[in-house]
């Protein structure tokens, strides 16, 4: 990810830089992402409205001043974007006591192992950020669409060498095979 | 501090990365014995196929989703291209542009200076100033669109000579004047309505009212000019040149009223009176000219004094040579010869040393280049370089 200072984002943002609304993307999509699963119950489409929250964000004609007020208007707009998601899909499908019903049948327990799940996928997401975009392809191929080294070699047309090469670095950038806690464990509490 | 969730999110996270603490990994061990549901969460949470099918997924979505707001809203990845393409065509814009205008600077430099090298001789050509006050650029190649668009009737005479035919304007008032003058460089002639025809030496001008139906027409030169005037009674000619004032019926004079030079009108034929300008006294008397007469106005202490002499016949060739297209000098010293190179020549003169006791005498036509000029003066002593425009003297 690039690394730019909060101003150059944000003057970059205003002025609609491709670099400046990706690095806006990257970072906030998981939290909207989150947000949007969670207010819509995992909805299949989650992924519309998260992209329709960042339409909404870039097609903003108003300036924003600060990263926060960016954040804010991502948060305010992503509720309200579920909230119609939410209204409209009662309208169509559900009558409004079936889904108290559903949310009162869910229990405690399912919640409480939903959010362990999430709190560790999200640590892990925010490692992902750590790897190259020739490990993210490789990884996306072999595991999201299942393919097969000498697959993804043809593919990106590298060497089946160089897919395993970049798989095990893959591994150590995420820090999945390392025998012993290295000094960079404390990085991690940064994150946190 | 963080809720129970996220703080065993968390162990599991550093538990794949093999960072736990001893404590930590006890803390975990006994969540994972409190149910079977925790047992399980922990063995598909630390599975490293899990793992890693789960991030392929999430930035599968992260992708497909980026992508989605891409197509929805285009603008911001299609503009730099289009702007990039833009400024390509700007700065070729603008290198076209430069190159065009560097070129026709640099033609005009390199034409300017093949032609206007400074040995060039002067040509005919004058600025007329009418009632309008637009300055008009007369020469041959303006003459048809002149005549074509306002009217300016320039002849060409057998021997290249231009003479501009001035128009009576009976309707302008009485005391308005148009202007004709020469530059450097430049000779010009012209007729007046009365049938007066005068010719320009370069950097002269005359002055002669639009309208010529009065009874007494004013004319005001400078530099040199040679007039012939026509018989007349009437209407009365009066002629202003610097401090002198001319009356003449008619007859031929060459007047020089050049500020270098004390004004010398030479009567050639004919007849005319010379008075100095009219001072706060009575108008002091006048003096009769006749064919080959010469009054002076030589500035003396005490002002300006007229004087009359005569010229000897041979010298009259000489005073008419710049009219007939001649460059003529007699036992002339090396500045009047210099004055006289300098406004045909469009030339500055600089002196570097003094060259007084020379004399030189030279009979060339005036198309003669000015190096040949001056390689016949230098055979008769000094040194003369030129350098562009200018002329230097030296001993």
């Amino acid at each position: 990810m690039l690394h730019l200072s909060e101003q150059r984002v944000i003057y970059g943002f205003n002025r609609k830089e491709p670099a400046a609304i990706t690095w806006i993307y990257e970072t906030y999509h998981r939290d909207v992402l989150s947000i949007v699963r969670k207010s819509t119950d995992g909805s299949p489409d989650a992924e519309d409205l998260v992209a329709d929250i960042f339409y909404k964000l870039i097609k903003h004609p108003g300036r924003f001043e600060r990263l926060k007020k960016i954040e804010y208007f991502l948060y305010k707009t992503a509720k309200n974007t579920c909230l119609d998601y939410l209204k409209h899909q009662l309208v169509k499908k559900l009558k409004s006591d079936e889904v108290e019903k559903y949310y009162q049948d869910i229990n405690e327990r399912e919640l409480e192992t939903a959010d362990i799940r999430e709190k560790f996928d999200q640590l892990m997401q925010i490692a992902s950020a750590e790897l190259s975009s020739p490990c993210k392809q490789i990884i996306q191929l072999s595991y999201a669409q299942g393919l097969g080294n000498r697959e993804i070699a043809e593919k990106l047309g590298l060497s089946e060498k160089t897919i395993a090469n970049l798989k095990t670095l893959a591994m150590k950038t995420l820090k999945l095979v390392m025998e012993r806690p290295g000094k960079n464990g404390f990085l991690m509490f940064y994150f946190l | 501090m963080m809720n129970k969730s996220d703080r065993i999110g968390t162990l599991l996270f550093r538990y794949v990365r093999k960072e736990l603490t001893q404590d930590e990994e006890r803390e975990l061990t006994a969540w994972r014995y409190a149910s079977p549901e925790n047992e399980s969460l922990f063995q598909e949470k630390t599975d490293r196929e899990n793992i890693l099918s789960d991030l392929a997924e999430y930035l599968d979505a992260k992708d497909r989703i980026f992508q989605k707001v891409k197509s929805s809203y285009p603008g911001p990845w299609r503009k730099p291209i289009v702007d990039r393409r833009l400024r390509r065509f700007q700065i070729l814009g603008i290198t076209l542009f430069l190159m065009v205008v560097l070129s026709a600077g640099l033609y005009f430099i390199l034409n300017s200076r093949k032609t206007d090298d400074g040995t060039q001789p002067g040509r005919y050509q004058a600025v007329l100033v009418s009632l309008d006050g637009i300055p008009r650029f007369l020469d041959d190649f303006h003459r048809g669109f002149l005549l074509g668009s306002e009217g300016i009737r320039i002849e060409k005479m057998g021997n290249g000579e231009l003479l501009y035919i001035v128009p009576n304007d009976t309707h302008a008032p009485k005391d308005k004047y148009i202007m004709l003058y020469t530059l450097r460089g430049g000779l010009f002639s012209l007729m007046l309505p009365d049938g007066t025809r005068v010719w320009l030496n370069a950097q002269s001008s005359i002055k002669y009212p639009a309208n010529f139906s009065q009874d007494s027409i004013l004319i005001t030169v400078g530099g040199e000019t040679y007039m012939e005037i026509a018989q007349r009674a009437k209407p009365l000619l009066r002629i202003n040149a610097g401090l002198m004032w001319i009356e003449s019926p008619g007859g031929q004079l060459n007047i020089l009223s050049y500020p270098e030079e004390p004004t010398t009108l030479t009567q050639i034929a004919g007849s005319a009176t010379v008075r100095q300008t009219p001072g706060r006294d009575a108008e002091p008397a006048g003096v009769f000219l006749r064919p080959s007469d010469q009054a002076k106005l030589v500035k003396q202490q005490m002002g300006v004094n007229l004087k009359s002499v005569s010229v000897p016949p041979g010298y009259i060739q000489e005073i008419l040579a710049w009219k007939n297209g001649q460059i003529f000098f007699h036992d002339a010293n090396v500045q009047a010869v210099m004055h006289t190179l300098s406004r045909w020549y469009d030339a500055d003169i600089f002196y570097k040393g003094d060259l007084a006791d020379q004399k030189y005498n030279l009979h060339l036509p005036n198309s003669t280049s000015l190096l040949l000029v001056l390689s016949k003066l230098e055979r008769q002593g000094g040194h003369f370089t030129t350098q562009g425009k200018t002329i230097t003297v030296s001993k």
